[in-house]
């Protein structure tokens, strides 16, 4: 194997900026430097060595000068003057000197000062050990205090949301948590009250800091003001251990610190990769640690006479491979699925990709969960790198809200509209959190996008069909670069697409075939597919997803993987709705999960529960008792994030690890070791016995990771992972701050900010360099391009026709029908947030959201209960009046069941109870009213208790 | 020559209805406005070049240097300082409450010269009558033409916003004015790179002028920069607006010609100050507002000129001057001053949000008996902390004035009067009788 990753020669070196035009040259205590033009002193000082106490400066923050910490010498023509680093712009020839007597004497002077007011807690503080406040106390301060008289006092402390507590007392003003929280996460719930030393952090009376990104202002809080429920107290700093990771609740992949007490998991601090989540991280990803700890499942399961009984891992085993034996043995392939796999590391998906096509010759293997949309599609598209995607001249979404799904993508992007940086088009059913700073928004009614974006494409037409306002359209098509009369190679230049289901209620053929066209109109436009679920793509990467193999290949172009498997499944594979549609017909022996949950997690209940009832042998592999596992024959317990090694792909495609901080449970496994047992069971070893040697094999011949192995991401200066496919030119490294430095997250944001990597090639294609000698296939061929990775031009552009747009169900006459959009939101009621005490409070109640008319239309009040109706299904739910929401659309939520205060109404009374025992069982689940191979969900609403006064 | 009796910005004062337009134009109101608009724009910058008209808020820039230095943009706004907070400072308040055409007129000239067509007055939130009055004058300019569009039939509009303050001393700070303006939380801004005349309100250039600035300008047209400049001597042109308070007999506003009139006629001249209550000594004075280092007897015969001010250790700065005199206890004194400063800090930079506070509870322990004699040293230091060094003009460590603003009153009770600080120590109690410090200032 050749390892093209080079970059350990760069390194520090590589920070030294060559003089050019763009770079200053100055001298910083003596030392001649070199400083990018505007770099900010601190920082220029920072990247040389130098380190200039601060507290209130953040490298993802614009700077406020309020702390006054960093004050230095600075050379004017008036002399030396003690200036701000952290606002000051370098300058060419510019004298500084930050250690000067004069320059301490301002440190120390603004060091006692801070700390006359701050209490001396620290033994009891969660902060004490790892705070900045303390440590920058240490090295810059006077030493001892001269201030005897009494101190400030708040009342403490103060529970300003519900993640989180804040000590006023212990507060030093720096403004880093308000700033983050209006600049970063547009959520400005907390800001400063009062005046003076008297000044307060605080939230409004009737709105608590709920963001979804509060733990980020723990995390860079320099003092314990702000502290965590989920942490506060659980350890002292210098009893943490710690391993870098990456998170796999969504598939931004944000890089996390894990650190552990006594051998549990009890904290994760966002790491500074600058390309993925320069230090952030979402409240959900930070507190899942505490799923670790709650509803694990310990031991196998197996089902006797009904019931789950823990058995032995032998037994477990010799159970599924008997199953597995007899579903063989009555032929054909179809009698094996497998769903799921997002949440597995590439190396796992990778042996479960080839135990169920190399081994069980199954062509049912999907790890999507049917809400994402065709897998060959999202890899085969041109893509964008997060970082590309926040630069980019216009963004256009046509996706679910990423504050909702990928919610540090949304932080990624936040900032830089508030900015006016990017153009943001939103081609969406509903509002999203970025509408308001959106420069146009098309409002699509569901079934309707592939006509919006063909329209939209059409340049022929000045007003189209479905965009009515002409000023509108061709604002649009300016940001879209359509309306240059430019060359059609260059249309799309500068257009990143966010594209993804926003809808779950609505067959994802409509935005399968308008990517396609946007692909085939716009030559440079670029995708981000927001597909959401954790390491989805890892696992679509590793193959476990239908047609698609090892490498981001298909089928067609399997022979290198044919070679290593011995065999592939010949038919046309299928996606997770037509294999639970082939178990609810009874077509299907076996059904594996691999650590999913339909029964909570897909969108069409109806057919998940005949799936289940209708399959002989389900085997499932989880971590928790979710409630497809519990439905389970066999279930074998598997490892959760930071219990296991591996390497995991995000939206970008950027490769990572994750590193195992704590012990699993003492008898759950990774599931590559399943997959390598069930191999030998069924007397078809793998013979591979460790990650490292299953990441040789992926290295081998999965053509997109060449070049990449668990050994080579392991070296320190490639901690935050590289995106595969690599460059011809391998990895171009520079600025690199990590590797000096011990990963610090509290004391040092930017410290630790990892090396910036070059440009990665367009997906879809492979480099020349990646043949390697010997590398033929049967045929001889030897060019790499004609095995190209999965195209775009090899999947169908289907027309309109094609699509059966012309049998679209038109609205049923009936007027109460409406056009259902279900999205997600963060907390759901997912594994990851049941397990999780302070997050579970957080999910909210099922809500109908409809416009006013249609409200009124009903005779539907704010809050009342509505009785929603679709499929020869019912649930009910609580109605919530949108005024922005168009008419003729209505909203509910996915995996929401009876929570909340609406809980008590449903089951008010007896009497009521009765009327509903002897009716329809009451749900407020939305995703029983969806038919998952409907084009979209009709619904029909009426008031909940016109029942009862028909009675 | 400077008559007394035709003063140049209060000679509506005595006027029961000064405020009213129909006065305002029976006494040559937006005479000077309609002179400037027969005028080029470079004119009249001319005339107030000439003038040389230097700033009446405080720091006492050249208005026409100010205006040239406005950074050519499409967009530009002018805004009228008239949150006068400081104690002892009642100048703007007179001006805006007794004479506002007057105050409007000068805008509207300002704004002519510097080709805005968006001008704002920020006035203090605790000046309700002059609120009041400045915003009925402003309906009723509009409704003379001497405001909006195509004023007196020039070719020149303008609008005007009357904005009132939220109570802050801070606002008067022009950076932190204008995030109020804009309805932000009023902190000061960085420098670079928030420079008003480069990147001020909503990020457009701005110039920030004083209300008394503003209200010599329909004079100065009416009559001419060169006639202004006559008046004065060096830099220090015209008549100011000073304001007495203190331990004087008769404490009130003076126009006074610049320079000409020195601290002793302010305080001393049958016509102006009368001298001390109960004709005592005097021990100390502050010459231009509290921010400004103290005066002593020695100092009582320099004229009112900027310059000769600046020159001796302290500012004339916004023009006030408090008079304490032998029964007035400094500790007290500076004691009250700091106390002031550490209600009216921001709270943005460390050194003034904590050291306001700090000092202040020191000198509260020394003026409560409490002292100890490392305090004298500790309250220097903990001023240098503010203000490195503890000089004048001070250096300072924070974004704005108002913290290297805090020493001052300190280290001149510590420096000139350090015995009445060890008397405190020493009897563990204040020797002062205790009712009227600063007695006067806010009359």
């Amino acid at each position: 194997m050749t390892d093209t990753v080079k970059n350990d020669s760069h390194d520090i070196a590589g920070a030294e900026a060559q003089p050019d035009s763009d770079t200053v040259s100055l001298i910083i205590d003596g030392r001649q430097v070199t400083a990018h033009k505007d770099e900010l002193l601190i920082e220029a000082a920072e990247r040389h060595g130098i380190f200039i106490p601060r507290f209130c400066y953040h490298p993802h923050m614009d700077p406020v000068g309020m702390c006054r910490m960093c004050l230095v010498e600075v050379s004017s023509p008036r002399g030396f003057s003690l200036q701000p680093s952290c606002y000051l712009k370098v300058q060419e020839n510019m004298e500084v000197k930050t250690s000067s007597e004069k320059a301490k004497r301002a440190q120390e002077g603004v060091l006692e000062l801070l700390l006359i007011n701050h209490p001396l807690d620290c033994p009891v503080c969660d902060k004490g050990g790892e705070c900045p406040l303390q440590d920058q106390d240490m090295s810059h301060g006077p030493g001892e205090s001269r201030f005897i008289e009494e101190k400030r006092h708040f009342d403490k402390p103060v529970e300003i949301g519900p993640l989180t507590y804040l000590d006023r007392e212990r507060c030093i003003q720096c403004a880093r948590c308000t700033r983050f929280a209006a600049e970063i996460a547009g959520d400005p719930q907390i800001d400063f009250a009062g005046r003076g030393d008297q000044t307060i952090v605080a939230t409004s009376p009737t709105q608590p800091f709920d963001s979804y990104f509060s733990g980020n202002t723990v995390q860079i809080c320099p003092v314990g003001a702000l502290t965590s429920k989920a942490y506060r107290f659980k350890s002292r700093p210098w009893d943490l251990e710690q391993a870098e990771t990456t998170c796999m609740l969504c598939s931004v992949g944000c890089r996390q610190a894990a650190q552990s007490s006594a051998g549990a998991l009890v904290r994760y601090l966002g790491i500074d990769d600058v390309n993925v989540n320069q230090s952030w991280l979402c409240d959900k990803g930070r507190y899942s640690f505490e799923a670790l700890q709650n509803g694990r499942i310990l031991a196998p399961l197996a089902r006797h006479q009904g019931r789950l009984e823990p058995v032995r891992w032998a037994d477990a085993l010799a159970d599924v491979t008997a199953g597995i034996r007899s579903a063989l043995s009555k032929g054909g392939n179809d009698q094996i699925a497998v769903i799921g796999g997002s949440k597995f590391v590439n190396e796992d998906a990778y042996l479960w990709a080839r135990l169920a096509k190399g081994v069980l010759g199954s062509e049912l293997v999907d790890a999507s969960m049917g809400d994402d949309f065709n897998a060959e599609l999202a890899l085969a598209l041109p893509r964008a790198t997060i970082n590309e995607t926040v630069n980019a001249k216009t963004v256009v979404l046509v996706s679910a809200d990423p504050k909702e799904e990928l919610p540090v993508l949304y932080l990624r992007l936040y900032p830089q509209l508030a900015k006016g940086k990017i153009n943001l088009i939103e081609i969406t059913p509903t509002r999203t959190s970025l509408s308001s700073l959106a420069k146009a928004r098309i409002d699509v009614r569901p079934g309707e996008l592939f006509s919006v974006i063909d329209d939209l494409l059409d340049t022929t037409k000045d007003t189209a069909g479905t965009i009515k306002d002409a000023l509108q359209l061709q604002n649009v098509r300016e940001m879209l670069t359509l309306s240059d009369t430019g060359s059609q190679e260059d249309r799309g230049q500068g257009v990143v697409f966010v594209i993804g289901r926003s809808n779950l209620a609505e067959s994802p053929v409509y935005l399968e075939e308008s990517v396609k066209l946007i692909a085939a109109k716009m030559a440079k436009a670029k995708f981000l597919p927001a597909l959401r679920r954790g390491n989805i793509f890892g696992a679509l990467d590793m193959g476990l997803a239908p047609n698609l193999l090892p490498g981001r290949v298909n089928k067609d172009y399997g022979d290198i993987v044919r070679r290593k498997w011995g065999t592939l499944p010949e038919a046309n594979s299928h996606g997770t709705t037509e294999i639970l549609s082939r178990c609810a017909k009874g077509e299907v022996s076996v059904l594996i999960l691999l650590a999913s949950d339909p029964l909570s997690d897909f969108f069409d209940q109806s057919l998940v529960e005949k799936a289940f009832e209708n399959t002989p042998f389900i085997v499932a592999l989880a971590s928790h008792e979710d409630p497809s596992a519990m439905r389970a024959d066999v279930v074998l317990p598997i490892c959760h994030l930071g219990e296991m090694n591996g390497t995991v792909t995000n939206i970008e495609g950027r490769v990572s690890t994750v590193n195992q901080k704590v012990m699993p449970p003492a008898l759950a496994r990774q599931p590559w070791i399943i997959a390598s047992d069930i191999a030998r069971l069924l007397d078809e070893p793998f013979g591979l016995s460790s990650l490292e040697e299953i990441s040789s094999e992926i290295s081998e011949i999965a053509l997109a990771y060449k070049g990449v192995s668990l050994s080579s991401l392991r070296a320190s200066s490639r901690r935050d992972g590289v995106v595969v496919p690599l460059g011809v030119t391998g990895v171009s490294i520079k600025g690199s701050k990590r590797t000096t430095a011990l990963l610090d997250p509290i004391a040092t944001p930017g410290i630790a900010s990892a090396e910036e990597q070059g440009a990665p090639m367009k997906s879809g294609y492979i480099p020349e360099s990646f043949i390697t000698a010997g590398e033929t296939d049967e045929a001889g061929r030897t060019s790499l391009k004609e095995r190209s990775l999965v195209s775009i031009d090899t999947l169908t552009l289907k027309g309109k026709q094609d699509m059966g747009l012309g049998v679209m169900p038109e609205p049923k006459s009936d007027k109460h029908t409406l056009r259902l959009v279900l999205k997600r939101d963060l907390y759901d009621m997912s594994t990851t947030v049941l397990n999780s005490p302070t997050m579970t409070p957080l999910v909210d109640e099922q809500e109908i959201s409809l416009s006013k008319a249609d409200a009124e239309r009903f005779s539907l009040t704010e809050g009342s209960l509505a009785k929603i109706a679709a499929n020869d299904q019912q649930i009910v739910a609580k109605v919530k009046i949108d005024s922005l929401l168009r008419a003729g659309v209505a909203v509910l939520k996915a995996n929401k069941e009876i929570v909340g205060s609406y809980d008590a109404a449903l089951t008010k009374s007896e009497d009521d109870k009765a009327t509903e025992d002897s009716g329809d069982q009451i749900t407020t689940r939305a995703e029983l009213l969806i038919d998952a191979f409907g084009l979209v969900t009709e619904v029909s609403i009426e008031p909940h208790d016109s029942a009862k006064e028909s009675r | 020559m400077f008559n007394p009796t035709d003063p140049i910005v209060t000679k509506r004062m005595s006027f029961e209805d000064s405020y009213t337009l129909s006065r305002f134009l029976a006494t040559g109101g937006y005479e000077g406005l309609k002179k400037a608009l027969s005028m080029s724009r470079e004119q009249v910058q001319e005339e107030v070049m000439k003038a040389s008209l230097l700033g009446r808020g405080g720091a006492g820039f050249p208005a026409g240097r100010k205006w040239s230095m406005l950074r050519k943009a499409p967009t530009s706004y002018l805004v009228v300082n008239g949150d006068e907070s400081e104690p002892a400072t009642f100048k703007d308040h007179l001006l805006i409450e007794k004479d506002p055409h007057q105050l409007i007129e000068g805008t509207i000239i300002a704004a002519y010269a510097l080709g805005v067509t968006q001008a704002f007055i920020f006035v203090r939130g605790e000046f309700a009558l002059g609120f009041e009055r400045l915003t009925a004058a402003c309906n009723e300019a509009y409704a003379h033409n001497a405001v909006g569009k195509n004023i007196f039939g020039s070719d020149f509009s303008v609008d005007l916003v009357i904005h009132p303050g939220a109570g802050a001393y801070i606002c008067g700070e022009e950076t932190s004015l204008i995030e109020s303006l804009e309805g932000k939380r009023g902190y000061p801004r960085i420098k670079p790179p928030y420079f008003p005349a480069v990147m001020g309100l909503y990020n457009e250039p701005t110039v920030v002028n004083n209300v008394e600035t503003m209200s010599n300008l329909p004079w100065i047209l009416q009559h001419g920069g060169d006639a202004f400049a006559a008046l004065g001597q060096g830099s220090s042109t015209g008549t100011r607006l000073f304001a007495l308070s203190g331990r004087v007999k008769r404490p009130g506003w003076y126009e006074l010609e610049m320079s000409k009139t020195t601290f002793r006629d302010l305080i001393y001249d049958k016509n102006l100050g009368q001298g001390i209550i109960g004709d005592k000594k005097i021990k100390a004075f502050i010459p231009g507002g509290v921010s400004a280092p103290w005066f002593f007897e020695e100092h009582l015969d320099m004229g009112l000129d900027q310059d000769a001010v600046a020159k001796a250790g302290s500012m004339l700065g916004s023009g006030s001057v408090v008079v304490m005199d032998e029964t007035t206890c400094v500790v007290r004194a500076s004691w009250r001053i700091t106390k002031f400063f550490h209600r009216e800090s921001c709270g943005q930079c460390t050194p003034c949000r904590e050291g306001s506070g700090w000092l202040e509870k020191i000198l509260r322990r020394i003026e409560e008996g409490s002292g100890r004699i490392e305090d004298l040293d500790l309250l220097m230091d903990v001023c240098d902390s503010i203000a490195p060094g503890v000089s004048w003009p001070p250096q300072q460590t924070t974004i704005c004035v108002l913290g290297p603003s805090i020493p001052s009153s300190i280290a001149s009770a510590i420096r000139n009067c350090r015995d009445e600080f060890l008397e405190h120590i020493k009897l563990g109690h204040c020797p002062f009788e205790k009712d009227h410090i600063l007695a006067g200032a806010h009359s």
